[in-house]
Formats: structure tokens, sequence, C-alpha cells
């Protein structure tokens, strides 16, 4: 499934009443299996990019398209249950739920798309806990997991509903080198073997190695690495 | 539906996982509901304790001038102090009159152990709750008295005192416990066991008007007696005096004729103990509206008290609710699952609150038939039951309704960032 974006500017009221641009993408077109760095300082506008991408954040224009359903011409509760079934997200601080067990935190999102029966959402999610690793740690809550293990739960919580576009933001932030390498490769086979759009802000340059296509965002403008502006961007 | 269990699902957790928070909400709704069942339930069961300790008593009561009131709480349900003796003379007249069925002489003064020593005879053990009930007072062992100082004792009495048939004790002056020195020399011989009758008179013991009179004739006038305003005798020096009489008419129009005539007499006055109980309902009926009303003022706190807890769960909650929107959960999700979790603090208080005031109305019941020998029946006001569910349900809905629909508004973006 493509993911495209097309004349989308988001803006922002300031404090003072002022009116400022965060965004401006004439265009940005990522095909189906695409595997992106998305770069950027702190402040660059990613997060907003990405909430604007996962449907929930209305840009003031522009259009975001996953396959042939434009997001924002959906009515909410339609758009809430497509990005359930659709779209997987990893927060830059996992946003686990705190009273839930790693299983529960799983289960969540294949509860709210409902595309499965109830009794596959448990099954399910210990698949999921299996591929990321932690199989035994089921019935532990996030304050009882390192951080590297809550990413991996928050990984395995955007995989549940078997995504077409995954959105990672900036998932390596508080981890060490090999456990941030671990996650990213987590992230890429997933996603590779789902065929699945993936997005990874990270502002960490380490990564550049790890993906092959890897795209700057400054000044709320993509740009390409050559330092042409707004790149329409086609994986090989 | 499966949703909607998923999403009380996620509330029931919700409420473990902040339990302090949960416990203080569910507390006052459970205070609220307790004084309020307590409350109900409590004068439920003193009406009907009353009533059936009442029940085999006859229509009349008649005994010294005063507070009517106070004559049939003291003939029926032996409480407080007699307001003195009438003649026994009344006691001829009455089995003589046409117009009464069944008159039964009642003559207080002793006690042996805090059980009162009731003079009487054997029209007493003929009383019963209406004309085709069994008796009330039946023998389970022994046999009725047929002389002096012969005594039958009340099921409660004989469990009490610890006596058997054919064990002797001796009496003491007055109407309570009193010191050593006070102590009858007569002994008294148990004779007879009643069944218990679920009356206040099963903790008494009975003898004949006789044996009364006899123990106290001849200390009348004495410097011993100790009960000199309202003792038999006391007044006239007479000692064939009796404290009261149960009187059970032939019908409604004799019993009001009765209560006529004695209406324009000096020497005693007939009092209904249906009509002196219901005043007595009545004044029950208001200390049981000003409690009730305490409980649903305590319901009305817990409604703020419940407000107050979601209204927090909802702020302190909102990165989580917006997590679980961004996750896919509709707006009406995550204020279903606010609105479910205060229902289910609701929910636990009303069913605390049952336990807990049943829980109360059964120990003071108990305290009172302990206490007072009259059975206290606490059983669940049914017809109270639904507005007992639904009235803490709806607080819980209404103190949840606003965090709900501030988690029905509340924006996803702005909920992550926080």
């Amino acid at each position: 499934m493509n993911v495209q974006l097309s004349r989308i500017t988001h803006d922002y009221r300031a404090p003072s009443g002022e009116v400022r641009r965060v965004l401006d993408i004439p265009a940005w077109s990522l095909a189906a299996g695409a595997q992106v760095l998305l770069r950027g300082v702190s402040g660059s506008g990613k997060t907003t990019l990405f909430n604007i991408m996962a449907g929930l954040l209305r840009p003031t224009a522009g259009t975001v398209a996953l396959g042939e359903t434009d997001l924002y011409t959906l009515p909410e509760a339609t758009r809430d249950r497509f990005r359930a079934g659709n779209i997987g997200y990893v927060f830059q601080n996992h946003h686990l739920i705190g009273e839930l067990t790693a299983l529960e935190n799983i289960v969540m999102p294949l509860a709210f798309a409902a595309e499965l029966p109830r009794a596959r959402w448990k099954p399910t999610a210990l698949e999921l806990l299996a591929q990321v690793g932690l199989a035994d740690f089921a019935r532990y809550r996030p304050r009882q997991l390192s951080t590297g293990q809550r990413l991996r739960v928050a990984v395995a919580r955007a995989l549940a509903n078997r995504p077409r576009l995954l959105l990672a933001d900036e998932p390596t932030a508080a981890l060490d080198p090999d456990s941030g390498a671990a996650v990213v490769a987590l992230l890429k086979s997933a996603c590779a073997e789902r065929g699945a759009v993936l997005v990874v802000a990270s502002h960490d340059p380490a990564w550049s190695g790890e993906f092959d296509h890897h795209i700057d965002l400054r000044g709320g403008r993509l740009v390409e690495r050559t330092g042409e502006e707004n790149h329409v961007y086609h994986p090989v | 539906m499966s949703t909607i269990l998923y999403d009380l699902d996620l509330a029931w957790r919700g409420v473990r996982a902040r339990l302090v928070q949960t416990l203080i909400p569910l507390m006052v709704v459970a205070l609220g509901v307790a004084v309020a069942v307590a409350t109900l339930a409590l004068g439920d069961g003193v009406r009907r304790g009353i009533i059936q300790a009442s029940d085999p008593f006859g229509v009349l009561v008649v005994g010294a001038k005063g507070d009517g009131q106070q004559l049939v709480l003291n003939s029926v349900l032996l409480q407080g102090l007699p307001l003195g003796t009438i003649p026994a003379s009344i006691y001829d007249e009455l089995t003589a009159d046409p117009r009464v069925r069944l008159a039964v002489p009642l003559a207080k003064g002793d006690n042996i152990g805090g059980a009162p020593v009731i003079g009487t005879d054997e029209a007493f053990f003929q009383l019963r709750p209406s004309l085709n009930a069994p008796l009330a007072f039946r023998l389970s062992a022994g046999r009725l008295f047929d002389a002096d100082f012969e005594a039958v004792l009340g099921s409660i009495a004989a469990e009490g005192l610890g006596l058997q048939i054919g064990d002797q004790f001796q009496a003491q002056h007055g109407f309570e416990r009193g010191i050593e020195d006070d102590t009858h020399d007569e002994a008294y011989t148990v004779v007879g066991i009643l069944h218990p009758s679920g009356t206040a008179y099963d903790s008494a013991v009975y003898v004949t008007t006789h044996t009364v009179w006899d123990a106290h004739a001849e200390e009348e006038g004495g410097a011993a007696n100790p009960f000199t305003i309202t003792g038999l005798g006391a007044q006239t020096g007479d000692p064939e005096r009796l404290t009261s009489l149960l009187v059970q008419p032939v019908g409604f129009a004799e019993a009001n004729t009765i209560w006529q005539t004695f209406y324009t007499r000096t020497d005693a006055q007939a009092a209904f103990p249906g009509q002196e109980l219901g005043r007595l309902f009545d004044l029950f009926g208001q200390v049981q509206t000003l409690l009730t009303a305490v409980g649903w003022l305590v319901l009305a706190i817990a409604l703020a008290v419940v407000f107050l807890s979601a209204y927090g769960a909802a702020l302190h909650r909102r990165r989580d609710l917006a997590v679980m929107r961004s996750l896919g959960a509709p707006r009406r999700t995550v204020a279903r699952v606010l609105l479910f979790e205060a229902l289910l603090v609701s929910l636990g208080g009303a069913l605390l609150g049952r336990l807990l005031g049943y829980g109360a109305a059964l120990l003071v019941g108990a305290a009172v038939t302990e206490g007072a020998a009259i059975p206290v029946p606490v059983e669940v006001v049914w017809s109270l039951e639904p507005l007992l569910w639904v009235l803490p349900l709806a607080l819980g809905g209404l103190g949840g309704l606003i965090p709900a629909w501030m988690a029905y508004r509340a924006d996803v973006v702005e909920g992550l960032a926080g």
C-alpha cells in the first residue's frame, strides 16, 4: 500500500498570536515496503508529521492517502478504526499503559480494530511477544521491564494488526547502541516481512547506514540529502 | 458487545490500579448506603419485633393513671418502670364483666438476677395472638405453678439463670438486679420452663400473684422496702395490688366501652397497646426520617467525591487515554471507560454499603434483643432495594459524566505530548 502526502501544510498559532508554519510538504510518496529514515533535529516537526500521517492531527491543508483511502475525508470514528487496523505507531516514550501487563498492552489495538474474534486476541499478542523476544514477560507490567524491553513491547503493540504503515518516532533515543541496533533491526525485519512502509524518525546519525533511503526534515520541509527540497521519494 | 465488555474490563483494571483513590469515593458511597440500609432495616425490624412481641397481650391494658405509653411499654414489652399499682379488686370486676373474654393479672416488684419476677395466674398461659392461634406461652418442660413460691421460667430466663426443674432460688426486691441484702428469705422452686414466645416475657419468671403479695406483705411500710413509690401496696398499705392487667374483650365494641369506663375512673386507666405503640412508631418514624435524610446527605456528598475522583482520574490518565485513542479507540470508548470506572466505584459502594448496613442492623438488633428481649428481625427491605441500587448507580453515572465528557473532547496530540 502506497502512502501519499499531497500539499500538506500545518500551521501553529504561537502564544503571541503569531501563526507559524511548522510543515510544508508539497508531495511525498512512499511505495509499499519502503523503509525510510527521517532525520531532523528536535523541533523540526518530525512528531507533527507522524501525527498527521497517523490520522491523529488534521493538517491545516493537504491530503494523506494510504492506498485509496484519503485519511481526513473519513468520519472520525471510521478513521479511528482505520488507524487501528492499518497504522502502527511506536512513540518516542513508548507510551505503554502502566496499569496493563505487556500482553494486555498488545491486546489493546486488537480490541480496538475488532478485526479478530476476541478469542484470538491473546494468542496473537503472545505470538507477537515471542517475536520480540519477550515470551516470558507477558504478565509483566511496564514498570517491571527495562527500557529496551518496554520498547520491544511497544513495537509488538504497533505490529499487532499487521499495519501497512509503521511510524517509529525516535525509538532508540533512550537505548544504548546495541539495544538500539536490535530494535531497528526488529522494526526493519517485521516491516519487510509484512510489506509495510516503515518510517523511522531519528536525529541520531548512527542509523544512516541502516537505511537505504533517508530524508531530512528541516524547517518543516523535506530535504533530500542532496539538498533538493520537496523531493518526491520513490524507493527502488 | 465485546467492545463494551472490553471497555468494562479496562475500567475494572483502571479501578484496581488506583486502589487508594478508588477506595475513598467507594467508602463514602458505602457509608451513605449503609446509613440508609441500617436505618430502614432496623426501623422495619424494630417495628415488626414490637408488633410480634406485643401480639399475644390482648387489646387493652389496665393500670395506674399516668402515661398510657409507659403503661403499655412496661406491661407489654417489660420496658421502663411501672406507673404504680391498682387494687386487685379491679381484676375481680373485670373477670366478672361479660364484655371481657380474658383478664390477666400482672404483679411486679421483684427480680432474680435481673429477670423480672411476675405474679400472675393460669390465665396468663391462655394468652394467644388471636382466637385461632396457638397459645403464646407453652411449656417445654415441667408444669405450671399450682402453689405459691412455685416458679415457671421463660426460655431466656431459664438459659440465662442456668436454672432447671427442681432448682431453687431466692428473689430480690426491685425491678433490676440489686444488692444481696435485698434478697427475700423465701425459696422459690422451679416447676416449669416455657418454649420461646418471641416476646419480652421470655426473660421473665412467673409465680402466683399471692407469691408476690406474700413476699411483700410483712415488709410493707418497713424501712427495708426498696420500692416505696411504685411497689405493691406502697400507696395504700394494701398488699393485694396489681401492677397492671392484660384484658382481652369479647369484641372491639366492648373494648371501646371498657376503655370509656376507665376513662372516667380515678383509680385506673385503660390503654390500647396498638394506639400507644402507634404513637411510639410515629416517633420512630421521625427519627428514621432524620437518619435516612443523613444517609441521603452522605450520598449527595458521595456524588461530589465520585465526581472529584473521576475528574482526577481523567486528568491523571490523560496521556493513557490519548494513547488509547492513538491505538484506534474511538472517543466514545475512552468516555465509556471513565464512566464505567465511576459506575464500578458506585456499584462497589452500593455492595459494601449493604454489607455494612445490614451487618450494623443485625448487630444492633441482636443487642436490642439481648438487652430488652424484644426480637428485632432484620430482613432485606425489598421495597427499597431497587432504589438503593438505582440511586448509587445514578450517582456514579452523574459523577462520571463530566470527566467522561472531558475524555471524549480531549485532544489526542495534546494528551500524548502531556
